[in-house]
């Protein structure tokens, strides 16, 4: 399948393979990546059905970013099968357990 | 002779009035330059030399000006120095044109030097002037409107950050609220902004069990506030009523479900500690473990988040479910918000919770809530920071005898009578209109008269207290001023009472036609003369307001010598 490209600011980078859309959180998810995670999902093309938000770079992540968080979840009508958050670092990780986002998202 | 335009007719219309200045010490010339601008619609003021022309500038408004260079008194270059002066202080533009015979580069090149805007050489005509004006006006025009633009978008500007602030302090007080200075808590916060996103609570169920909350809104600042409003109030309301925490969690996280938008949450804690039964039950949705230390083994209990933050699942899904832990006497419980533990030093370490278990580490706990202050400060060395950050200290105290001393309660014939003693501790603690209200409740079918007796005992109780036990002078709230000192002054004589106690009784009679509340309110101290004190301050602003009130609402009222002890009576007819 062909992969498309898009930059953002900072190297957060979003591809799209068949009907998944990628997001590549690069350094911190935070409040200002607000409009740049909005975008990623509102303006998929239609026959993206699911999301995964690679956060391998992330490093810092705030109560904002699971606001975000929520937005796309509410975004895929709370299907949990269509959102996938991967590859997060213990610290990340951490956070999102203590918000209980596992009952959430699927985590890895 | 001209009718000079009020300066309120001109103010509004700067832009468009026209009256022009012109400078020439030769009568023919401004005679020339005079008929070409009436003509034109203009208004002209004449000067015959610099000195008057820089004169007329400043008592006149002027919006335009012809200037000569060779003049008495003073020539051209100098007046239009001290004219473009003035312009500068006043912040306006005034567009000079220097009318000149002089050909030569360097006499055109100075009246550009000394503040003039352009030149027109003699001899001219009437179009190539109305040309140069037009171009001239223009610039002039656009100054005015970016000045005034800039002036309302600053104006604009202050006008929000004034509202801003005033939101901010409004919902910053609701963010901290309840009974915070209970003995046994300590807190710090460590807001971004004015306004933190961290909400801390305390309250007393009546029967004394110790309710905290401690919050974490999504983000900070004013969005995360407003959130705070359903929740401050849910919180007190319903701990005030005696609700359980895993009631009001619920509650709270429906009514933030229903009015936040998706993505703003509030992640939370909510404490129960009874130290009656040395129990202490946690709901925790998003908070980093609550860690509970025993002066012997350290710490030995951690209660972990095991829910998700509050207003993010509907109603039917919530998990209101505790987690509870026995607690002693000396034990410490620490709850903060990942604030804390996320705080950065300048090499952008995290401050981290093995720091603070490390701290937390050493035997003993009476110094650990100044030790982590003081940790966290040296750590963070002023790096700025990314979150607020709370931490609270709550220590198990031997229970507090909330509930009244002695409760008194019989029935005589055709009366029901109750009699409630409040001690020194109660006293201390303040604010007993619970237990005030709670009195009424056991008296079936007051109906409507319940909140006007509601009244009439809060109003007497806090007479004993202020005046009876504490000696406060009511002269004090005649002003404003005075009333906040009094309220000062109430607040430190109760935190140093060590003795004093409140007896109250009522007693309800009836029969089938009328019913009768009769109420008496005595305290320990050496009384008062209230009727004089009464009649010597009526009238008089703030104070002794309660008991003129008392009084148009009772049948009786009667105060005993030596003034410690009151009697009511209210009465109502039987629907």
């Amino acid at each position: 399948m062909q992969a498309q490209d898009q930059n953002m600011p900072g190297s957060n980078r979003v591809s799209t393979e068949g009907d998944t859309r990628t997001l590549h959180i690069d350094g911190k998810f935070d409040f200002k990546l607000n409009r740049t995670f909005r975008e990623m999902y509102q303006q998929a093309p239609e026959n993206v059905r699911s999301f995964v938000i690679d956060l391998s770079r992330t490093h810092y992540m705030d109560s904002s970013a699971l606001g975000m968080l929520l937005l796309l979840r509410e975004h895929v009508q709370e299907d949990r099968s269509r959102v996938r958050i991967v590859r997060c670092n213990p610290e990340i990780r951490k956070i999102l357990e203590i918000a209980n986002f596992d009952k959430l998202f699927e985590i890895s | 002779m001209l009718q000079q335009p009020s300066i309120d007719e001109i103010l509004p219309s700067i832009v468009i009035s026209r009256q022009v200045l012109v400078a020439d010490d030769n009568p023919i010339n401004r005679k020339l330059l005079r008929e070409f601008l009436r003509r034109d619609g203009y208004q002209v003021l004449e000067a015959a030399d610099g000195e008057e022309a820089v004169r007329l500038f400043e008592s006149r408004v002027v919006d335009f000006v012809f200037m000569d260079v060779m003049m008495p008194v003073l020539d051209g270059y100098e007046a239009v120095r001290r004219i473009k002066e003035l312009c500068g202080q006043k912040g306006r533009f005034c567009p000079v044109l220097f009318v000149t015979a002089a050909s030569d580069d360097r006499a055109l090149a100075d009246c550009i030097a000394c503040g003039g805007d352009d030149f027109l050489t003699k001899p001219f005509n009437h179009t190539i002037m109305r040309a140069k004006m037009r171009a001239l006006e223009r610039s002039r025009d656009l100054y005015e409107l970016v000045r005034r633009q800039k002036d309302e978008l600053a104006e604009h500007h202050e006008h929000l950050r004034q509202q801003h602030e005033i939101a901010e302090r409004t919902f910053g007080k609701l963010m901290r609220s309840g009974e915070l200075d209970a003995p046994n808590l300590r807190h710090m916060l460590v807001p971004v902004s004015i306004t933190s996103g961290d909400l801390l609570l305390a309250a007393y169920r009546p029967d004394g069990v110790q309710h905290i909350l401690l919050g974490d809104f999504t983000g900070h600042g004013l969005a995360a506030a407003m959130g705070a409003i359903p929740v401050t109030d849910t919180f007190q309301s319903m701990t005030q009523k005696g609700f359980a925490i895993d009631q009001i969690a619920a509650e709270i996280n429906r009514k933030l479900k229903a009015s936040l938008p998706v993505g703003l949450f509030l992640a939370a804690c909510l404490l129960s500690l009874d130290s009656r039964a040395g129990r202490l039950c946690i709901w925790n949705g998003g908070i980093p473990d609550v860690l509970v230390k025993s002066p012997a083994d350290g710490v030995h209990a951690r209660l972990g988040s095991r829910h998700l933050p509050l207003g993010i699942l509907a109603d039917e899904l919530f998990d209101a479910e505790l987690d509870c832990t026995c607690v002693d006497v000396g034990d410490r419980i620490y709850a903060y918000s990942d604030g804390l533990i996320e705080a950065e030093n300048p090499a952008g370490e995290l401050f981290g919770e093995a720091r603070l278990l490390d701290l937390l580490s050493e035997p003993g706990s009476e110094g650990d809530f100044d030790h982590i202050q003081s940790s966290l400060e040296a750590f963070r060395q002023e790096q700025a920071q990314r979150d607020d950050i709370t931490l609270m200290e709550i220590e198990c105290v031997p229970p507090v005898p909330l509930v009244p001393e002695a409760v008194n309660m019989c029935r005589e014939e055709g009366a029901l009578r109750l009699r409630v003693d409040f001690g020194v501790e109660r006293l201390r603690m303040g604010n007993a209109q619970p237990e005030l209200a709670r009195m009424l409740d056991i008296f079936p079918g007051l109906g409507a008269h319940r909140s006007t007796l509601y009244t009439i005992l809060a109003e007497l109780f806090n007479n004993a207290l202020e005046h009876g036990l504490l000696q406060l002078d009511s002269a004090l709230k005649h002003d404003a001023n005075g009333f906040d000192e009094y309220y000062r002054q109430r607040e430190q004589r109760l935190s140093h009472m060590d003795s004093g106690s409140i007896h109250v009784e009522l007693q309800l009679t009836g029969d089938s036609g009328r019913g009768a509340m009769h109420i008496e309110v005595e305290d320990t101290g050496p009384g008062f003369d209230h009727a004089a004190r009464q009649v010597a301050s009526a009238g008089q602003g703030l104070a002794h307001r309660g008991l003129l009130l008392v009084e148009s609402l009772c049948r009786e009222l009667v105060f005993h010598a030596p003034g410690n002890r009151v009697e009511a009576l209210y009465t109502w007819a039987c629907e």
